[in-house]
């Protein structure tokens, strides 16, 4: 005897129906969302949620100077060129300090802090104390506060911020890629990004660069050479 | 006169005009001037404008060409499209980036640089409990 496999019971109607839904989806299989069309009603199953990156930060190796980018918040990372392990952690420094630290985030000189020697290599560096023999590299944003006391020759900086309040004079020419002013800033300036006075910001003496950016009660005593890349070809 | 204040005065991108324009009210300029602009209002230079003079406004607003300088009673406003060479004094300024600019600015609204904001708990650095903390040195 031939043994029969036990079949499902399938109507003819409802076949008709998924057919029908395969071929047109139409909204007579669905009538429950007639209303909602009209209606502005967001259908049932769509996507209406947003889509959040994580935000990405430039790291600049402190053992070859490599520059390269990593998505969200790490402790540490790898270089991509020469394998070392970097750091990405932030620092504060009180009180007198000797030696090098070296680390992909910001380092925090307080004000009563001391650099008697070595380097302090971060990303970012914010300094409200004294160097006194150290030595600062940021590889982004230095930003110098009124207490600070320092020689020029004791930082190398990409990017240069003065905060709301300080108070800053810089003898040497000034050579930056960004220059962010919401205090008071007497420098000649040269340089290769943008150069922003913000409201209540001062910028006095030279400024000279491609970009110029000064908001509506900032301040500009300068004498100025604005000429964007555009205008020199 | 009241009438003349509200009143905007205007110079079309097809006409150059030689000498010096006076007007006490508003005025527009899309045009070539070749002289002086002396404003008692406000004062619009269009994208398409070329002045070669001085310019004596109470606020002016710049999108084109300007040669020579500006004394603006209130404020000057340079828009991205702007190329200025002289010199600049007003009591306010707001620049656009892209902005070209070639010449002495005197501009200082308050006469003093901004107040640092109030102490708050401090951020990233300090304080425990932050997973990402780095370290506090103190020697």
């Amino acid at each position: 005897m031939v043994e029969h496999r036990k079949a499902k019971l399938v109507s003819g109607y409802a076949a008709m129906k998924a057919a029908r839904r395969a071929a047109h989806d139409t909204d007579e299989i669905r009538p429950e969302f007639d209303e909602a069309k009209g209606s502005g009603q967001v259908k049932p199953g769509s996507h209406i949620g947003t889509t959040v990156l994580p935000t990405k930060h430039e790291i600049v190796c402190y053992e070859c100077d490599y520059i390269f980018h990593i998505t969200g918040r790490q402790k540490d990372t790898v270089c991509p060129k020469c394998r070392a392990r970097l750091e990405i952690l932030d620092h504060t420094i009180e009180g007198d300090w000797s030696g090098d630290l070296r680390t992909g985030g910001t380092i925090h000189v307080t004000t009563d802090a001391v650099l008697k020697s070595g380097e302090i290599k971060g990303s970012n560096v914010i300094l409200q104390g004294k160097i006194d023999g150290g030595r600062i590299r940021a590889f982004q944003w230095l930003e110098l506060h009124d207490t600070a006391v320092f020689e020029e020759k004791d930082f190398e900086a990409k990017d240069l911020r003065i905060p709301a309040g300080a108070d800053i004079t810089l003898k040497r020419k000034a050579m930056f890629r960004r220059v962010d002013v919401v205090g008071r800033l007497k420098a000649k300036v040269h340089a290769s990004g943008l150069v922003s006075v913000r409201t209540g910001g001062l910028l006095e003496g030279e400024v000279h660069g491609p970009h110029l950016m000064v908001e509506d009660g900032g301040g500009l005593k300068v004498k100025a050479g604005i000429l964007p890349l555009e205008a020199e070809e | 006169m009241d009438q003349n204040e509200n009143v905007q005065s205007s110079i079309s991108s097809d006409v150059e005009i030689t000498g010096t324009v006076k007007t006490n009210g508003n005025i527009r300029i899309d045009g070539k001037l070749n002289g002086d602009l002396n404003c008692g209002g406000d004062a619009t230079i269009g994208k398409s404008a070329n002045i070669k003079g001085n310019i004596n406004v109470n606020a002016v607003s710049i999108a084109g060409s300007l040669n020579g300088n500006i004394i603006a009673k209130d404020r000057i406003e340079m828009k991205s499209s702007a190329r200025v060479n002289g010199d600049i004094k007003a009591k306010r300024l707001a620049v656009e980036d892209g902005v070209t600019f070639v010449g002495k600015s005197e501009v200082n609204p308050s006469g003093a640089p901004a107040a640092a904001p109030a102490p708050e708990a401090q951020g990233d650095g300090k304080g425990e409990g932050k997973e990402d903390k780095g370290g506090v040195f103190k020697r």
